[in-house]
């Protein structure tokens, strides 16, 4: 009767694997309370802005196209990438767009 | 078709570096590298086999936490970092986005989310978690295809753990290093019956030592510093030293008995110190009482900077490794009847001539029924007796009944044992009550702890024999308690004439009363027993069991319950082997069919009917009336008749500060209101239970209740909030049973076990009300019915408690329940 065994071993890992991951986030947490604050270096590019301004992100096939800023080194760098319309993200997005199409 | 083709069976020679190292998925778009510098593997982000995705599952197995994307994934080769600070903790790390663009960033959670970042561009009241359900965002990550998957190797949860272990001596291991031998080292698995004894004997001395080494190592681990300490002085002129031992990272409690060793480095004024003593109390604010073994040198004007060691003790694994010796090697130490039927072999039913009373009732105790009636008889006509007995049916009375019957025919002193310490107390109250005369042998280790019988111990009895050839034994007694010693001669004597008194004692005795391992302790060594009863006999492991029984069992009465908890074994790899299957277990796997204890005088019809059905195929029979468990007060029960509910309630899970344990606010605080609302009907807070499965949870239901209860502060105090299991063979007028876990991926954990199930629904006599997330819950089948059955009597409700509804929420699939054989 190995499934029995398979199952009940399955759910202790779970339970065990649950515990693992949660105390990762909360040390991290943790660690990170501790590290120096650092300050504002959240700006958007201005070229961004006038590109991003564009509608040209309606949702298609039930995707939205995001783009994401990243940063290689100091230089700023953006990526389009499709989201599902229905991911948290993607619907702020949406409204986002059809808010900017209005106006 | 062609695309099918394009993705290539699995191949363990043939895969690119960028392979995952579990499943070998190479698509660029679905894999990501872990940037821990000594590993640099990439791994995918399905599922497989795991609760958590195989990159996921590798950072936290490993504690690794920064990652990088490949080349080839939509936003090309990159390190996944906070966009303002820099940080690459993906544990910490989420996307938010623009206000009034389609733009978004990472950015870590702490600091920048949380220290009040400035910003009027970013959305920072979005941020959405990078890893979601123990995956990374499927948009950022793609999670294979059902074909890929497929075709990837099939790599289980053990296999992923033990390739993680290999990985910590041989960063190079590789998945197929796993079929070397040695690494997988499983213990022998119990049968179900066996040649000999030897066999026997192979098979569980192994087990008992795993169980040993783990307890050794957990116990010892429990090292606590800085420990203050205050001081005072016990009835013997012993020193007793009272202080704080909670570790939240670990589920060990103390009890009273156990042995501590304090210690004081020393200073300026004071010599290095140390001593060892025995827990004699804990108190309601968990202090524990540590009464020191010698008075000598004590630095009792030092208050703080104390280090508190556990003392581990092989006594009980040392006295089940002798008893399966005794059982193997020594023909005499059981009956050859008892031999073999403990064995597994095919021998006829023994049944025992005896002149039955003409009354099954015993004096001093309560008429029995129907089912005790029958019960004792069995039990006296038959050399292998189990009775099993369901919640509240009067097992300890129908035990005492027959040990009554049994010292009345005379043939010889009779044992009596179970488990734990407080089933051996509530049966020698019981065995006493019927006149006959009874002793209570308690380790040495808890002589000093208080017991409602007390007057009963052999310890106890010793201090208070009025007789000539005491009174010498007295005069060293008093002299030790002033002195705290004795010199070694009158050590030596006084430990003959205590020897002597304790034999004398213990010879005269119709019952002896102590718990399996004290069965085995050197002042027994001389005793020969027939006749045995073991209570509780389910919640004791297979050589604990044998520990009574080898005095010479030639007849056994086990009384437990299958269906509920059994013995409690802390390594998994004993457990899993089959040391969590009681005797009385595996004697009902053999065929050996349990008398059935049928009528229950605790629960309100209404409660018993669930567990009747689903534990005892109906045949619970309620031997209190609806009447006479009706709740008084005006309690918001949504069908009065029935005083039980199902609340439901959708508030997440966390884990616990001490990251070892789970709870859930939005529960605590339910559990506060029905709590509250219970006080103002006037119940007593000592008849209200709140069960929860884990210890995160009930530390904080206990704060929580002291923190933001509305009434006075005391009461929430004297509200028992504890484990299932420490609720076992126990009861409440009220029981709140607080589920905690609520997420949809996980198990629920502890609640899985059907016998725990049982055990939580069965303590409350008047009502029962079950605090749970129905939509998580009921994933599993037991807990499934459990929702259907409240859902069927209009007991599913939701909102507030002053104004419950029907909660129409839709009950997930189940997914199969276990069978619950254990044998191949
Ligand atoms: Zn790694
Ligand atoms: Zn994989
Ligand atoms: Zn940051």
């Amino acid at each position: 009767n190995d499934v029995v065994d398979v199952v009940s071993r399955r759910r202790e890992e779970d339970d065990e694997f649950d515990r693992m991951y949660r105390s990762m986030v909360d040390e991290s947490l943790q660690a990170s309370r501790l590290a120096p604050r650092t300050t504002n270096q959240m700006a958007i590019p201005m070229n961004f802005l006038s590109r991003t301004k564009e509608p040209s992100v309606g949702a298609e096939n039930g995707q939205v196209k995001l783009t994401v800023l990243m940063k290689r080194g100091a230089k700023q760098q953006s990526k389009e990438i499709a989201v599902p319309a229905a991911a948290p993200l993607a619907s702020h997005i949406a409204d986002v767009d059809r808010q900017a199409r209005e106006e | 078709d062609d695309a099918e083709d394009d993705i290539v069976a699995f191949d363990p020679k043939n895969l690119p570096e960028h392979a995952c190292k579990f499943c070998g998925i190479c698509n660029p778009g679905c894999v990501v590298r872990c940037n821990f510098p000594s590993c640099r593997k990439w791994f995918c982000n399905s599922r497989g086999n795991t609760s958590g995705s195989h990159i996921i599952t590798h950072l936290v197995r490993s504690k690794h936490k920064e990652v990088s994307l490949h080349a080839e994934s939509p936003l090309g080769e990159a390190v996944l970092e906070c966009y303002n600070c820099g940080c690459r903790n993906v544990f910490l790390l989420g996307f938010i986005p623009a206000k009034a663009e389609s733009v978004v960033v990472l950015l870590c959670r702490d600091p920048c989310l949380n220290s009040g970042l400035k910003d009027m561009n970013w959305d920072l009241s979005r941020w959405q978690p990078l890893i979601d359900d123990r995956c990374f965002l499927p948009w950022l990550v793609k999670i294979p295809s059902e074909q890929e998957q497929l075709r990837a190797r099939q790599v289980s949860a053990q296999q992923i753990n033990k390739l993680e272990e290999l990985w910590k001596a041989n960063p190079e291991a590789s998945l197929e290093d796993l079929d070397q031998p040695g690494v997988d080292d499983e213990p022998q698995p119990v049968l179900l019956r066996y040649e000999d004894a030897y066999q026997h004997q192979n098979v569980y001395a192994p087990l008992v030592k795993l169980e040993a080494d783990y307890d050794k190592k957990t116990k010892e681990s429990q090292t606590q510093t800085s420990v203050n300490v205050r001081w005072d002085m016990g009835l013997n002129k012993k020193r007793v030293a009272y202080f704080n031992f909670s570790n939240p990272d670990s589920d060990l409690r103390l009890v009273a008995g156990d042995e501590l060793r304090l210690r004081f480095a020393g200073d300026g004024s004071h010599a290095p110190w140390h001593c060892i003593g025995h827990v004699v109390k804990i108190t309601s604010t968990e202090e524990i009482a540590l009464e020191l073994r010698s008075n000598s040198n004590v630095p009792f004007d030092v208050f703080s900077g104390f280090t508190v060691d556990f003392v581990w003790k092989p006594t009980s694994f040392d006295r089940m490794q002798y008893a399966m010796k005794q059982f193997a090697i020594d023909e005499t130490s059981v009956s050859g009847y008892i031999f073999h039927r403990i064995l597994g072999h095919e021998v006829e039913a023994q049944t025992i001539r005896v002149t039955l009373p003409k009354r099954f009732s015993a004096p001093g105790l309560p008429e029995l029924n129907h089912s005790q009636v029958s019960a004792v008889k069995q039990a006296l006509q038959s050399s292998l007796m189990l009775i099993q007995g369901p919640p509240g049916t009067g097992k300890t009375v129908t035990s005492a009944s027959i040990v009554y019957h049994l010292a009345k025919q005379h043939q010889g002193q009779i044992l009596v044992c179970a488990p734990s310490n407080v089933a051996v107390d509530q049966l020698t109250e019981k065995i006493h009550a019927t006149g006959l005369k009874v002793v209570r042998l308690c380790a040495k280790s808890r002589e000093a702890v208080s017991s409602p019988v007390e007057f009963l111990t052999l310890h106890h009895q010793v201090k208070n024999l009025d007789s000539h050839e005491l009174s010498e034994l007295h005069k060293l007694q008093m002299l030790k308690d002033e002195q705290g010693e004795l010199s070694t001669s009158d050590e030596k004597k006084y430990k003959s004439l205590k020897r002597n008194a304790e034999r004398d004692i213990l010879h005269h005795a119709d019952v002896i009363l102590t718990t399996c391992v004290g069965a085995g302790d050197p002042r027994l060594s001389q005793f020969r027993f027939r006749q045995i009863l073991i209570d509780e006999s389910t919640q004791a492991t297979e050589p604990e069991c044998l520990i009574p029984l080898v005095h010479g069992a030639k007849q056994v009465v086990f009384v437990g319950d299958h269906q509920q908890l059994g013995p409690v074994i802390m390594c998994k790899k004993a457990a899993r082997a089959g040391l969590a299957q009681s005797m009385f277990e595996r004697l009902v796997m053999l065929g050996v069919k349990p008398v059935r204890l049928q009528v229950q005088y605790r629960m309100h019809p209404a409660l018993s009917e669930f567990p009747s059905n689903t534990f005892y195929e109906g045949t619970l029979q309620n031997g209190v009336t609806d009447a006479e468990r009706t709740p008084g007060g005006d309690f918001p029960w949504p069908v009065p008749a029935k005083p039980m509910f199902f609340y439901a309630c959708t508030g997440p899970e966390e884990i616990s500060s001490s990251g070892t344990s789970f709870l859930n606010r939005t529960e605590a605080s339910n559990v506060e209101k029905l709590v509250t609302q219970f006080l103002r009907t006037g119940v007593s807070p000592s008849s209200i239970g709140v069960i929860t499965p884990y210890e995160g949870q009930r530390a904080y239901v206990v704060s929580y209740m002291q923190r933001s209860g509305p009434l006075n502060k005391a009461l929430y105090k004297e509200i028992e909030v504890a484990s299932v299991d420490s609720f076992q063979g126990r009861e409440k007028d009220y029981i709140i049973l607080s589920c905690v876990r609520s997420n949809e991926h996980q198990g629920i954990g502890f609640l899985n076990d059907p016998r725990r199930l049982n055990v939580a629904l069965t303590r409350a006599k008047y009502g029962c009300i079950v605090v749970g997330n129905p939509k998580v819950l009921s994933k599993q089948a037991l807990w499934n019915n459990l929702l259907v059955h409240f859902k069927d009597h209009e007991v599913m409700v939701e909102g507030p408690l002053n104004n419950l509804k029907q909660c129409m929420i839709q009950f997930s699939k189940p997914r199969k329940l276990p069978s619950e054989r254990r044998y191949n």
